[in-house]
């Protein structure tokens, strides 16, 4: 039977801290102060956010899990142990998460919340006014002093590890592979990878040109991609489609482009700061007819790092676009990572084929030339770059042969569409298969992508304190699906549930398109806000039982 | 094989491929001016990138021995810009037309001319939309005929260089495609020009012209300047559209402004020379730490 209870925690080594107020009242700032404080006193972090898309007023707050022991953390857990309110009243919604066991730091309380906190046995800490109302940064930073003294948080020597956020591995991991140009225009909430970027040593020479619009932002980037420079664009879903076209032209002319696309809420505007996994299948079929390009899904901090570096090698490899899924959870998010995740000398570089060599060069008795898109043994063939004298060549948006030269003729037509999609099967055959987190075998399995790994990483370690058999796989290679290798990893599993940012189970539509494979069960949330790993365990989990994969055992 | 890296254009082949354009069109005359300007500055065809948008004319680049790209319709500035910013040392070309500058594109014509790369824009101005049947375009006379607009067109004709010059280009000129003399000289001193450099190149369709034929424009066109003049009559001139059509560099900013360029290093030469070793980025890391 399946019985899960939320586990109350025994101590203060293992914290959760939330920090509520209005936008402007300096919450971010208190909040990075007590990350960064607990951080240099050797604890592991995770900061999740939650905002509105606004500059002043509203509520947002931020939510830290700390763990003085350093040990596992993969998501913020259900509770609050210290409660900071920057304003007035902001704590109320916030106000049933308290306990016995809990502080509140605030300003002026009024009589009546007062008496609601004592009958409950919170400890109320004062939060001086700042001096100015100007100057909320003041008891912001003062609220973050109180927080680290209650947690006795003192830095040690040598912090063990690194504090970032996933746009900023994203932005890192961008600039370990290579990436010298990147074509923006702003859109939250992928703006600050390219701010990073612009913000580092001018001698490392990244160019970040703002400018008038997506279409302008893909195209300009795969423009300097022409030239031999590793290139990026990075945006949100309707800035995506507004790429859409030139997904499609860099599939054609085999221009490698990678473009990350840091999913919120939609269609159209939707929540802008906010957080879902709508894009999936948008990004898997994004282009009008068929070209080859490749999608992964990073699902925490660390994989931001390597599936964007990554993203640049296949890029290369294939001659095609790369389009790299985060959302605004993991965008924004910020954890403490081991150095060794995001060590440069896990970079390798490989930039497929590139030269004008003897095999690119025709034997048929014409002067020799270079055939940028010659009909080799794997259908890539060596690129040229503008200023090699012998790689002269066009590259066409139209049908083209070998020389890159409009062909309309049957023939070369269906080689040429044979050759640009022969790619996609050598891509899937390197294509990662899902991967698993938890016991080899287990009662249920979840199923998903992208930043619900967290969560869901979380759920596992939860149900194994308790004793319950659970298990996950986490896809981050969506496109070419990698069908053999799920098949594999799918045969171990008894019943399965879909845990998905979106309304109509994305991940679900793919096994079932690709691999055959259906998985009945669902749990789906698009209200904007992150799923839980409460939730997982008290509501997906509940619903995989009971239920069959169809398909898997093949 | 050994290969001259100092080759002139004239010592190589038309090209692989024969033009599909239709007999008598005014591609050939831009096609032959762009051509004559790479070799009159004697520019090494691998040197050269030629970026299209789509249409008749964009299929330039096909024809030519340089490096080149027919490109999607609308973008090819946003396209050269990049290409440029990436790799200084090439000359950039677009040869678009008024579908994909004044029309989809006119967007980035604005911004390009504002930015300011160092890339020569020749816009093949039919004043129609030809590839797809000779439909009006935003450069089209009141009363112009087409599928489009069965009645005549409505609109007075967009006048493309009173806007680059609004925008800010420093170098706005008017050729015509039957003097292929006079633009291959506008070309040439395009690409000298250190910023954008815009030259709106009048190619009467032969085939749906109509209004827009050859004929109409004689008589009108004349060459009004080589670019001495002044502010208020390069404003004048760039505006100046009707009975009378100037030809010639109708404006020349006498203090340009500064080129657009890339941060640090080329993008093009930093790639190739990246090396994920380098202790500079160990060093990043470090920003990351708390201490």
């Amino acid at each position: 039977m399946w019985s899960f209870d939320a586990p109350v925690r025994a101590s203060m080594d293992d914290v959760q801290v939330r920090v509520a107020g209005a936008v402007g009242e300096g919450g971010p700032d208190c909040v990075l102060t007590i990350a960064r404080g607990l951080t240099a006193a050797g604890w592991s972090v995770l900061q999740a956010n939650d905002a509105p898309a606004q500059v002043r007023g509203g509520h947002t707050f931020q939510t830290l899990r700390a763990r003085r022991d350093c040990g596992n953390l993969h998501a913020p857990r259900r509770g609050i142990d210290i409660l900071v309110s920057l304003s007035e009243g902001a704590f109320e919604p916030h106000e049933a998460a308290l306990t016995a066991r809990s502080a509140l730091v605030a300003r002026a309380l009024s009589p009546s919340a007062r008496q609601r906190l004592e009958e409950r046995g919170t400890m109320v800490l004062p939060l001086p006014p700042a001096a100015r109302d100007d100057e909320p940064a003041t008891s912001a930073s003062t609220a973050a002093s109180t927080v680290l003294s209650l947690l006795d948080a003192r830095p040690v020597e040598a912090p063990p590890t690194l504090l970032l956020s996933g746009n900023e591995a994203v932005a890192y991991g961008a600039l370990v592979a290579g990436c010298r140009f990147v074509g923006l225009y702003p859109m939250t909430p992928a703006t600050s990878i390219a701010e990073w970027l612009a913000a580092r040593d001018p001698a490392l020479g990244v160019s970040v040109v703002s400018v008038e619009d997506e279409i302008a932002a893909a195209t300009m980037s795969l423009g300097a991609a022409y030239t031999g420079a590793r290139a990026m664009t990075v945006t949100s879903g309707a800035g995506l489609a507004l790429m859409a076209e030139s997904v499609g032209f860099a599939g054609m002319a085999e221009i490698p482009l990678v473009i990350v696309d840091a999913q919120r809420p939609g269609p159209s505007t939707g929540m802008p700061t906010r957080t879902e996994q709508g894009d999936l299948l948008f990004a898997i079929h994004i282009h009008h007819a068929e070209a080859p390009h490749i999608v992964l899904a990073p699902g925490d901090v660390a994989e931001c790092f390597e599936l964007t570096a990554r993203a640049f090698n296949l890029a290369e490899r294939y001659q095609c676009p790369v389009i790299v899924l985060t959302d605004g959870h993991l965008a924004t998010l910020r954890r403490t990572v081991v150095p060794s995740a995001l060590d440069p000398a896990r970079v390798h570089l490989d930039r497929g084929a590139v030269g004008v060599d003897a095999t690119a060069i025709s034997s048929d008795g014409a002067p020799p030339r270079y055939e940028r898109y010659g009909f080799t043994l794997d259908g890539i063939s060596p690129r040229a770059w503008p200023g090699d004298p012998r790689g002269v060549h066009t590259a066409s948006s139209y049908e083209h042969d070998p020389r890159g030269h409009i062909d309309e003729s049957a023939a070369n037509r269906s080689a040429a569409v044979d050759r640009r999609t022969d790619r996609l099967e050598l891509a899937r055959a390197e294509a990662r298969g899902p991967r698993r987190y938890g016991p080899a075998a287990a009662e249920v399995t979840l199923l998903t992508w992208g930043s619900t790994t967290m969560a869901c990483r979380e759920a596992v370690d939860l149900a194994a304190a308790q004793g319950l058999s659970l298990n996950m796989l986490q896809f981050t290679d969506l496109w070419p699906f990698p069908k053999d290798a799920t098949w594999d990893a799918m045969r171990e599993v008894q019943r399965a549930v879909l845990v998905e940012q979106n309304s109509t189970g994305q991940l679900g539509a793919l096994l079932r398109c690709e691999a055959r494979i259906e998985v009945p069960a669902v749990h789906l949330r698009y209200d904007g806000r992150p799923i839980t790993p409460e939730e997982i365990l008290e509501r997906a989990v509940p619903a995989a039982l009971g239920t069959t994969v169809d398909g898997a055992s093949r | 094989m050994t290969i001259a890296t100092d080759q002139r254009i004239n010592t190589l082949p038309p090209g692989d491929v024969p033009p599909t354009w239709c007999p008598g069109c005014g591609n050939f005359g831009v096609l032959a001016a762009l051509r004559q300007a790479i070799e009159l500055l004697g520019l090494p065809p691998h040197e050269v990138v030629v970026v299209s948008g789509i249409g008749c004319g964009s299929k330039l680049p096909d024809y030519l021995p340089t490096y080149g790209m027919l490109s999607i319709h609308g973008r090819p500035l946003p396209i050269a810009t990049g290409i440029k910013l990436a790799n200084p040392r090439l000359t950039v070309i677009v040869v678009d037309g008024d579908g994909d500058a004044y029309q989809i594109g006119a967007g980035h014509l604005v911004h390009t001319a504002h930015r300011n790369p160092d890339i020569t824009h020749i816009v093949q101005n039919n004043q129609l939309f030809g590839l797809t049947g000779g439909q009006s375009s935003i450069t089209s006379d009141v009363g112009f005929k087409s599928g489009t607009t069965p009645q005549g067109a409505s609109h007075a004709p967009m006048v493309p260089t009173a806007l680059t010059f609004t925008a800010g280009a420093g170098f706005v000129a008017r050729g015509i495609a039957n003097d292929p003399a006079l633009l291959a000289g506008l070309i040439a001193r395009g690409i000298q020009y250190p910023g954008y450099a815009h030259i709106d190149a009048l190619q009467p369709c032969v085939s749906f012209g109509g209004l827009n034929s050859f004929d109409p424009y004689s008589g009108r066109t004349y060459v009004a300047s080589d670019g001495a003049h002044d502010y208020a009559r390069s404003r004048e001139l760039v505006g100046e559209w009707g009975e009378r059509v100037p030809l010639g560099v109708l404006h020349l900013d006498p203090a340009p402004r500064p080129v657009a360029t890339g941060t640090g290093t080329p993008a093009a030469e930093g790639t190739a020379h990246h090396d994920p070793a380098d202790p500079r980025y160990r060093a990043l890391l470090e920003g990351f730490r708390v201490t």
